[in-house]
């Protein structure tokens, strides 16, 4: 089976005036099919970087990126786009819903621009209206919607073409602790029942601890892996991740 | 696709105030257009029947190319009458005479046309050289047409013609070259190539004016006394164009007849003449009024028994050199019957013209089912190979002719222009709403480039927006100008003929500035919508600064750009008939893309250097305004420029216009009165007389010997195209040296370039020496002692040499001469040349003194002196004297009794200066209604400033800043805006104005005089106002607006666009 992620030594660097920062330096993941993981980090880590890099935001300037055994890196623009448009989804912090369409219509946008007729996705539409609780909502537009709705619209927009890979970027950011643990619920719903494939980037131990794996970002490179299962509890696993980063920055200190 | 279109769509129900505004801009321009290209469309509508008209019964006119000298061969007439096709062949002859109303209040010089005694002409008089002495062509001279050039022919223009075919009426103008500045009497411009900024505008500063089709008068703004003084009985009103007798053999009239009957051709002794209509109104006759027509030195009465249904429209043909001016002094020949037409028994006409068996004008009349095409292809060569080469003009040509004619070209150069500038304020007003909606959603774009659009499908998203707005324009523009049209319609129904409908170019021009301009301005906006990156969604916009390196580095190409229209008028070495093409396609195009290339920078100065005067004005702090409008140079160029496009070709006109008016307007050289007695002439012994009159400075009074002859050679190059300066005959007058030059006050005060006062006095005095003014120099390549030759009227055979002494600055001696009777000959002159008084008086056989020119005492008013003089004359009544028929007009001098006539420059002044002032306003209708138009594009921008700075003003006004204080930054921001519009405009003006004066000296009949550049500030300041009011005004709304806002809700609105 093809691995839905796999990335490999993954660089990237950005000038601030005279002085060349590496946001993410050698980076290395491989995240199987089904397999839902958190990415989380201090702020300055290279968490965001690491998924506009996924996402095929902006192309990398060292190491490969594949996504189901294509590698985004190679690609240009244009087809990089078309890429992300079929086999990525993307769920941002703050929704990012077109506010001139309606929620069915957010929904819809990469099939449409895909020139999918719209005849072909009344079904799948429909899929995902009644599995996300949207059915009522679909034609509202989204200052019409809570945060709750409106990022769930985000997820089904992510999910109407099938992607490979679900990325979302600190979705539960602008969400109350109640709707962003029932945020978290359903992508943890989409991983095991349909076996989604999941990376999320959160600094919420609460969120992290729905993830199957969590990887640990600091200053740009991997620092350390572990599985969640180790620590269900979210005090537990906000305390390995504490340890994971203040040793880190004791050895820091001790160099 | 649909994706595009729907996003689109709902971006503009979105934002529907900002579109509406847009949308609005659109639409005025687009109706625009419509307004002035319907005249354009009632022209050509007008044509398709006027063709016929003018044809009469017949369906072709056969006339030499010159009817003035040229006659039909012989040879030819019979093969004609024998062609199977021909049912009617109708030979006649047409000659230009002089006519008289014969009433006993009537009295010479006051009637209509040349050729009479003395041989001066008018159109079809005498050529020089042959028959009646002194026939130049006689420069017909129509007054240009202030928003009236329409299709009125030789008359008042018919107000069914066109519907802005009265000044006042439509912005319509002569902006394409219909005008010209220089008071009554002035003419179209015969180019279009004399406009600042590349043939968009025209009009022609200078008296006189163009030949060239057809002219229509002004109309209204002509009264038809003359100022001041008593006007002589029996006075007419004005009228332009020479009558011209036709001769005709056919029992039948060749037009409808509107009262009487028609003429018996053959009985030559009955003295009846049937008359056309055009004729009918300038003379005011009917119905058994008698005329005298005065041809050589007889004179002939005739009854008129008969009024023809004749068209004014008469299409003359027209001949231009390479670089556009035309080739003849006057108009052309008219390619058939001409519309002031006195047709009499072919028999009389050869009596009168004294032209026995000579046919100039063949009517043709071809037989049922006859194949005109065929008829032509038979003939058309050989009649152009005949020797003179003779005209066949059918419906083709004369429907070709009258499109061409001056009033239809003028027309369509309007409505080019028109379009042309409503196509670049779409532009620019688009252009900008595309760029604000671009920089506000450069998230959201961020978001549809994530989520899979392609840059292709993104930029279709403005593309579409854009061809949205262009669709509404283009529709709300038709149906707005439709129903201006409607109104005017009930409101002046006499303008039109029919039913109002939108024609072909009103429909087909107005899609072209409003789809077209939407299309360019999408360029920028939907590239810069693809070149949003996707990883945009996940890091808040930051606003960007213009970086000064490439401010400088487009303001140096601009400057560069720029400096080629000057290269390309006044250094490069360019042959004559491709400057004018290069100057438009590459000069200018260039120049108004190097202004635009320096506007960015220009907008970032005035902000720095302007902002801080401007917020203690509006009592602000100066950070408040500090980089408002640098820190969205998009939208602020695209405002800038977009009021640069009406505000900008307005102050080039005002430039140009008043510039080229410069050289006409009477100089200080000028003494006070200019006195010609028109009958008879005053003996030597009276000389004293005249200087003690009251009124008169005595020892500031001059003789004149005044002729005006032929140069016996082409110096000035008039044969490859006339204009102001190269005509083929100047204006000699004869002046006692010392007293017109010399001591502390001369009568003359001249202003010598080459040469001195003194070294003339001496010159004089040894004989054939004269004094010329500078341009003479220029047009001629010659200089002081070179000579020139000019042949006597009274002596064709012997022509006189005279070398130059000195050349001096004679500016306004244009209009100095033209309606003082100064010009014997002809309409028309390259100079005015002084010389010797009894040298001239004895080359050109002047026995008789007809002409002084003196200074007065200014506490005696001038009718006391004109009074006096009249008396004068009386006591030597003599036969008129030969004078260009404007040296007749009542209106356009001073006349005492019936001979004296007084010109003054004061009159002369300040009736070019009204019409220079009527003249170049009409020119700037149409720029300053772009401006108005362009204007809402400023609402548009100020609203997005606003909405953009939400979350800052919400901090403001949490901070202290009052609601008044809010409405004044945000009218400050305004008024900037409005600075940057016009200093770029003023720039771009005065830049465009001194090429435009420049090119002009090469392809404009109006060119060749020194012209200096002036800016005429007070006159201007009218416009600039204007646009600075606009864009107060365009502020108000959005300022209001913020103010009424609370803290929190800007606070709360800004943080959400974040």
């Amino acid at each position: 089976m093809v691995v839905p992620l796999d990335v490999e030594g993954l660089t990237k660097r950005f000038r601030q005036g005279q002085v060349i920062i590496e946001a993410l330096r050698q980076v290395t993941l491989r995240v199987e099919q089904g397999q839902f993981v958190a990415v989380m980090g201090p702020s300055g880590s290279g968490k965001s970087t690491l998924l506009h890099l996924l996402a095929g935001l902006t192309p990398p300037d060292e190491g490969r990126i594949r996504v189901e055994g294509h590698d985004l890196a190679g690609l240009s623009d244009y087809r990089r786009t078309l890429f992300r448009r079929r086999r990525i989804g993307l769920v941002f912090q703050a929704f990012n819903l077109v506010p001139n369409l309606t929620a069915e219509e957010n929904i819809l946008l990469p099939a449409l621009a895909d020139g999918r007729p719209r005849r072909e996705l009344t079904k799948r539409l429909e899929y995902l209206l009644t599995q996300l609780d949207l059915q009522d909502r679909r034609r509202h537009r989204p200052d019409t919607l809570s945060g709750g709705e409106q990022q769930r619209v985000a997820i089904a927009r992510a999910l109407i073409c099938d992607p490979a890979i679900l990325l979302a970027d600190e979705p539960t950011g602008n969400l109350d602790t109640l709707t962003g643990q029932n945020l978290c619920r359903l992508l943890h719903q989409l991983s095991k029942e349909q076996g989604r494939t999941i990376l999320l980037v959160t600094h919420e131990p609460t969120v992290a601890v729905w993830a199957d794996r969590i990887v640990v970002l600091k200053d740009g490179g991997l620092v350390h892996e572990f599985a969640s299962s180790e620590h269900r509890d979210p005090q537990r696993l906000a305390l390995r991740y504490q340890q994971i980063v203040g040793a880190e920055l004791a050895a820091e200190v001790r160099a | 696709m649909s994706l595009c279109w729907k996003l689109a769509w709902s971006y503009v129900r979105r934002h529907p105030l900002r579109m509406v505004l847009a949308g609005l801009a659109i639409v005025a321009s687009a109706g625009m257009v419509i307004w002035v290209v319907s005249r354009y469309d009632a022209l050509m509508a007008q044509l398709a029947y006027q063709t016929p008209q003018y044809l009469g019964r017949y369906d072709f006119f056969l006339t030499p190319e010159n009817p003035d000298t040229g006659f039909l061969p012989s040879e030819l007439v019979e093969p004609l009458r024998q062609d199977p096709d021909i049912a009617e062949l109708d030979l006649g002859l047409q000659w230009s005479v002089r006519v008289l109303p014969d009433r006993p209040e009537g009295f010479p010089g006051q009637g209509l046309g040349g050729g009479g005694m003395g041989g001066f002409g008018g159109m079809g008089g005498p050529g020089f050289g042959g028959g009646t002495p002194g026939g130049f062509s006689g420069g017909f001279s129509g007054p240009g047409g202030s928003g009236g050039v329409g299709p009125g022919g030789f008359r008042e223009p018919s107000p069914k013609q066109s519907p802005t075919s009265s000044p006042g009426v439509g912005p319509g103008g002569p902006l394409a070259g219909g005008g010209s500045v220089g008071g009554t009497g002035g003419f179209a411009e015969p180019s279009a190539k004399t406009s600042p900024s590349g043939g968009s505008s025209g009009g022609a500063i200078g008296p006189g004016g163009g030949p060239g089709g057809l002219t229509g008068p002004a109309g209204p703004s002509f009264s038809k006394k003359g100022p001041g003084g008593p006007a002589g009985p029996g006075r007419r009103g004005m009228w332009f164009g020479s009558p011209k007798l036709v001769g005709v053999q056919s029992s039948l009239p060749p037009y409808p007849l509107r009262e009487g009957r028609w003429i018996d051709p053959t009985d030559s002794r009955a003295r009846l003449t049937v008359i056309a209509q055009p004729l009918a109104e300038a003379m005011q006759l009917n119905l058994g009024d008698e005329v005298l027509v005065i041809s050589g030195t007889k004179e002939y009465r005739l009854k008129v028994v008969g009024i023809l249904e004749q068209t004014s429209n008469a299409p003359t043909l027209q001949k231009r050199s390479p670089t556009g001016r035309p080739m003849l002094s006057g108009p052309g020949p008219t390619l058939g019957p001409p519309p002031l037409a006195l047709y009499v028994p072919q028999s009389l006409a050869e009596k009168i013209a004294r032209k026995p068996g000579q046919v100039n004008l063949a009517s043709l009349k071809l037989r049922e089912g006859a194949d005109s095409r065929a008829f032509r292809q038979r003939w058309l060569d050989r009649l152009a190979s005949a020797e003179p080469p003779l005209l066949l003009v059918g419906r083709e040509e004369l429907r070709s002719a009258m499109e061409e004619g001056m009033w239809a070209a003028s027309a369509r150069r309007q409505a080019w222009s028109a379009t042309g500038m409503a196509l670049l304020a779409a532009v620019f007003i688009i252009f900008t709403t595309l760029s604000m909606g671009v920089t506000e959603r450069v998230r959201q774009l961020a978001v549809l480039r994530a989520v899979g659009l392609s840059r292709l499908q993104v930029a279709g998203i403005i593309v579409m927006e854009s061809l949205l707005l262009g669709l509404l324009g283009w529709a709300g523009g038709l149906a707005a100008g439709w129903g201006m049209l409607q109104v005017l319609a009930w409101a002046k129904p006499e303008l039109f003929d029919g039913p109002v409908s939108l024609g072909t170019w009103c429909i087909g021009l107005s899609g072209a500035s409003a789809l077209g301009g939407a299309m360019l301005a999408a360029i920028v906006p939907a590239w810069q919508a693809t070149r949003v990156p996707p990883g945009e969604v996940l890091s808040p916009p930051a606003a960007r600064r213009p970086r000064w390196v490439w401010l400088l580095g487009l303001a140096t190409v601009g400057l560069i750009l720029i400096g080629v229209n000057p290269l390309v008028v006044f250094v490069v070495r360019l042959p004559e008939e491709a400057r004018y093409d290069i100057y438009a396609a590459v000069g200018c195009t260039s120049m108004a893309l190097g202004f635009l290339a320096l506007t960015p920078l220009a907008i970032v100065l005035i902000e720095a250097v302007l902002g801080p005067g401007l917020a203690w004005a509006f009592r602000l702090q100066s950070y408040l305004l500090r980089s408002q409008l640098s820190s969205h140079l998009g939208r602020t160029l695209g405002t800038t420029a977009a009021l640069s496009v009406g505000l900008g070709l307005y102050a080039a006109m005002m430039v140009w216009g008043y510039s080229m008016l410069e050289p006409f307007k009477p100089g200080d050289w000028t003494p006070d009165m200019l006195v010609a007695f028109q009958l008879g002439g005053l003996p030597e012994s009276e000389v004293e007389t005249v200087r003690h009159m009251p009124g008169v400075l005595a020892d500031q009074c001059l003789p004149l010997a005044v002729e005006q002859p032929r140069l016996a050679e082409d110096i000035t190059g008039s044969r490859f195209g006339t204009s102001v300066t190269r005509q083929d005959n100047v204006i000699m007058v004869g002046v006692e040296a010392e007293r017109a030059f010399g001591g502390p006050n001369p009568v003359f005060k001249l202003q010598f370039v080459h040469g001195s006062a003194e070294e003339a006095i001496q010159l004089f005095q040894q004989g054939r020496y004269c004094i010329v003014p500078d341009h003479f120099l220029t047009a001629t390549g010659l200089g002081i002692g070179d000579r020139f030759s000019v042949v006597p009227p009274t002596r064709p055979d012997r022509p006189v040499e005279y070398t130059i002494a000195g050349a001096v600055r004679l500016p306004g001696w244009h209009w100095m001469t033209k309606f003082s009777g100064l010009r014997r000959r002809s309409g028309r002159a390259a100079a005015l040349v002084f010389a010797p008084y009894e040298q001239v008086r004895k080359d050109f056989d002047l026995k008789e003194i007809n002409f002084f020119w003196l200074n007065r005492d200014k506490q005696v008013p001038v009718d006391e002196t004109g009074k006096a003089l009249a008396d004068l004359a009386q006591r030597y009544p003599g036969s008129p004297q030969p004078v260009n028929q404007q040296g007749t007009w009542a209106f356009a001098a001073r006349m005492y009794g019936s001979s004296v006539r007084v010109t003054l420059p004061e009159d002369i002044y300040d009736r070019l200066i009204q019409r220079a002032d009527s003249m170049i306003w009409t020119m700037c209708q149409l720029p300053l209604l772009t401006l108005v138009v362009s204007s809402l594009g400023v609402i548009n921008t100020v609203m997005a400033s606003v909405r953009a700075r939400r979350w800052e003003l919400g901090v403001l006004r949490s901070v202290g800043l009052s609601r008044n204080g809010l409405f004044r930054l945000i009218l400050a921001e305004g008024v900037l805006i409005g600075l940057a519009a016009c200093t770029v405009s003023l720039a771009f003006g005065v830049m465009a104005g001194w090429c435009g004066i420049g090119i002009s000296q090469y392809v404009s009949f109006f060119g060749g005089m020194e012209t200096p550049l002036v800016v005429p500030w007070t006159k201007m300041a009218g416009g600039f106002g204007l646009a600075w009011g606009l864009c107060l005004a365009g502020a108000f709304g959005p300022a209001i607006a913020a103010a009424r806002q609370d803290p929190l809700s800007l606070l709360q609105e800004g943080r959400a666009a974040l």
